[in-house]
């Protein structure tokens, strides 16, 4: 039978600057520790003696320390002792000069294992890979496609597709080569395929999903707001993005990093749109005009007959009355008469 | 432009201008010498003989905020009735009827006599007041309602920039045709503080109210007719105005002014049809309407812009001119581009119409907004009603159209109506819509 004693020093945050391992035959082990180089542990600590205590483990693993005659003593459970008595420890923890000392023995519990939550275990590298690629893919098609729509002459479209794309690029590569820095970091290994792909699928999830609420809008003549739709989506893809950046470049719990990458957008989100609608509330010059113009191909559903239509409008004098009450009570000065 | 209360950089590059344009006429003409001068000439010595007959009947009426001593802004007003009763511009008391507690009128005689000046009637949509100057009644000058003739000779009489009683000369050129506010064409100057003085024939009565001049044009300038004058003195002898409710009383105005110009548009609008699409056209002689396009031929989308404006704004005060209808049309047509990009064209077409309006005085807008058919074609509209925080039962109408039935054709229609009873706007809207048709 082998007796093993772990004597590990700590620092003032109780982290392991260095670990001995003393073994010995037999059901016992027993070691020195001091300043001297005949100690078994060997100490820098300039208040402890050259051969300051001895650490002692009997068969049954309980540990126990004696202080070898030095002018400090030892410091167990806050109390400072002298003398030559072995004084048991029940925790492994002591002190000897400004140093404190961890004992562990063979016979201490271990916690399991710990899961390791970091990364995509289900995520092999060529598939991600191959996610990038197609993000990138799409996110390049729906980008040309939007710049397309929105040049009419054929001389300005190839500048303008390289000037957005070439844009785009540089920006996401900035933000990529930004977190493949914290992930290694945090982790030693760069990460830049997971975080490229993070940030391509969220642009082309956003990119994708709003130009499909945009037509079917349209299309369906429902008037969603935009000025709450689309940053509404915004926040989303950015706090999926955030947060999928976040677990993959620090070492904090999965939960908390989800935490943190939602809580920013959507305070951010918060803070905006009740800013524009404080704004819309008391402006006597805004109109939200919700309506999108698309090809008339995609009108699925008709219009209002128009008799309905202008019935519709005998409401907007009381909704006129009651904006004006509004802003009587909520505003009655305003500071500005020359609005724009 | 008003010409009340200008005085200030506005008034300075005036004179600088007019000094200017003095200069070169001095400028010595070839072939006369000094033996050559030319005696004066008679419409001088009329000039005379009108301001001596006019300057007993003047004022310059001054007003000032709280308890300043320095003037606010200044005018200038005529006896038109005995005991004190004087005429001068709705625009150069405004102020002071609607911010009675800030404002206060006083008046000055060309000799130098003040007093308090109190508003017996306001006429909004013509611009005349007519004032009661305290302690101070000279006799009227005499008022002629029928309009001098064009080419007849005409004078005006006032304070300009604070320079003293001052008489200009020049042409009456009649009644403005295809006018909605009846004005007279005055050719001859007018400047700030000169509003509310009296425009006046060679025999010395009075043909109208001085009432605005454009400052950058040249002596084009417009006075409001007597008749107006009379009826007005009329008025305040039945009802004079009660200062408590002066909001009210121009509130009803207003809403009159409104009624007036709807009526005379009709309940049925004329169109024009631009690439297929019946569009409302010039509804009346007095609507002023102008269309252009982008001349370059190779442009992807060719637009065309047709404008109409009632010209029927009256100033109602502090930054604010209501009563006015303007609507326009935006007409988009392409060969080369799809359906995707032209839609875009008709987006940002819509996009680039912006409102305006002082939050003091207008609450935010009230919408409806939904895809509608009209007469042949699907189109957009939106319907915004804003009422005004300061005068009850009057609203700005604010209507956008855009069409979405051409994948290569389309336009955008935007209809602006200020200062109008909200059933009224609601009705013209309606009437407007009514009057598009897809008839390609």
């Amino acid at each position: 039978m082998v007796a093993v004693m772990v004597v590990e020093v700590l620092d003032r945050h109780r982290r392991v600057q260095a670990r001995h391992r003393i073994a010995a035959a037999g059901g016992e082990a027993q070691c020195t520790v001091g300043r001297g180089a005949a100690c078994d542990v060997v100490l820098d600590d300039p208040f402890v003696a050259a051969v300051h205590a001895r650490i002692a483990v009997d068969a049954e693993g309980n540990v126990a320390v004696t202080d070898l005659g030095s002018v400090n003593g030892i410091e167990v459970g806050g109390r400072r002792l002298h003398g030559v008595e072995p004084v048991p420890l029940a925790d492994g923890v002591f002190g000897v000069g400004r140093t404190r000392l961890r004992v562990r023995t063979a016979r201490e519990v271990v916690a399991p294992e710990e899961v390791d939550g970091r990364g995509l275990s289900w995520l092999s590298r060529a598939a991600e890979q191959k996610v990038l690629a197609a993000a990138f893919a799409a996110g390049v098609a729906v980008t040309v496609f939007e710049v397309w729509t929105a040049t009419a002459q054929p001389r300005a479209l190839s500048t303008a597709l390289v000037t957005v794309l070439l844009t785009l690029l540089a920006l996401t590569g900035l933000w990529v080569v930004l977190w493949a820095l914290a992930s290694r970091v945090a982790f030693g290994e760069s990460r830049w395929v997971r975080h490229a792909a993070i940030v391509f699928v969220a642009y082309t999830a956003f990119s994708v999903v709003t130009m499909a609420l945009q037509i079917a809008s349209g299309a369906l003549g429902l008037h969603l707001s935009s000025t709450v739709v689309q940053p509404g989506l915004a926040a989303v893809a950015v706090a999926a993005a955030l947060s999928s950046h976040l677990v993959n470049a620090s070492p904090m719990r999965r939960r908390t990093a989800v935490a943190i990458g939602v809580a920013i957008p959507a305070v951010a989100l918060t803070a905006i749109l009740w800013i524009q609608a404080r704004g819309h509330d008391r402006s006597p010059s805004h109109i939200a005009d919700h309506d999108r113009s698309l090809p008339p191909a995609l009108l699925w559903r008709r219009g209002l007959p128009f008799d309905g239509f202008t019935a519709e409008l005998a409401g907007l004098r009381a909704r006129a009355d009651a904006k004006r009450a509004f802003v009587e009570r909520e505003d009655p000065s305003p500071g500005e008469d020359d609005s724009e | 432009m008003k010409i009340a209360d200008l005085v200030g950089v506005v008034a300075l590059l005036v004179l600088g201008a007019v000094g200017g344009a003095a200069g070169q006429g001095r400028a010595p003409v070839p072939g006369t010498s000094a033996l050559d001068v030319p005696p004066p000439a008679a419409a001088s010595t009329a000039a005379q003989a009108i301001l001596d007959r006019a300057r007993p009947a003047m004022i310059q009426i001054k007003g000032f905020f709280g308890t300043n001593t320095a003037e606010a802004f200044h005018g200038s007003g005529f006896a038109v009735a005995r005991g004190g009763v004087f005429i001068t511009n709705w625009h150069v008391v405004s102020d002071a009827v609607l911010y009675p507690e800030k404002y206060r009128l006083e008046y000055r005689t060309p000799a130098g006599a003040t007093g308090q000046v109190t508003v017996r009637a306001i006429d909004i949509r013509h611009d005349l007041a007519l004032v009661e100057a305290h302690g101070f009644a000279p006799a009227a000058l005499s008022l002629r309602p029928n309009v001098a003739l064009k080419g007849e000779r005409a004078f005006s009489v006032g304070f300009p920039l604070d320079v003293g009683l001052t008489i200009t000369e020049g042409v009456s050129n009649g009644r403005v045709e295809d006018s909605f506010e009846p004005r007279i064409h005055y050719s001859g100057a007018l400047n700030p503080g000169m509003s509310g003085g009296p425009g006046l024939d060679s025999s010395g009565n009075v043909i109208g109210v001085n009432v605005a001049g454009y400052f950058l044009s040249q002596l084009v300038a417009f006075l409001v007719p007597a008749e107006h004058a009379v009826a007005l003195l009329a008025r305040a002898q039945q009802a004079p105005l009660d200062t408590r409710r002066a909001r009210a009383e121009v509130a009803s105005q207003l809403r009159a002014h409104s009624e007036a110009l709807l009526a005379a548009l009709g309940s049925k609008l004329p169109t024009q049809n631009r690439q297929g699409y019946e569009l409302p056209a010039k509804p009346a002689a007095f609507v002023e309407c102008h269309a252009t396009g982008d001349p370059a031929p190779d442009q992807p989308v060719h637009v065309e812009r047709i404008t109409c404006d009632a010209k029927s704004a009256v100033y109602l005060g502090r930054n604010l001119h209501t009563g006015g209808l303007t609507f326009q049309h935006e007409v988009l047509s392409t060969r080369t581009l799809d359906s995707w990009r032209f839609a875009h064209r008709l987006q940002e077409a819509k996009t680039s119409y912006h409102t305006f309006g002082p939050p003091r005085q207008l609450a935010p807008f009230a919408c409806t907004q939904h895809n509608v058919e009209l007469n042949g074609f699907t189109a957009n509209a939106i319907v915004c009603l804003r009422a005004y925080r300061k005068l009850d039962g009057i609203y700005d109408l604010n209507l956008r159209v855009v069409s979405k039935n051409g994948p290569k054709r389309g336009f955008v229609s935007s209809l602006s109506l200020t200062g109008v009873a909200a059933d009224r706007a609601v009705a013209f809207a309606r009437t407007y819509l009514d009057a598009m048709r897809w008839s390609p």
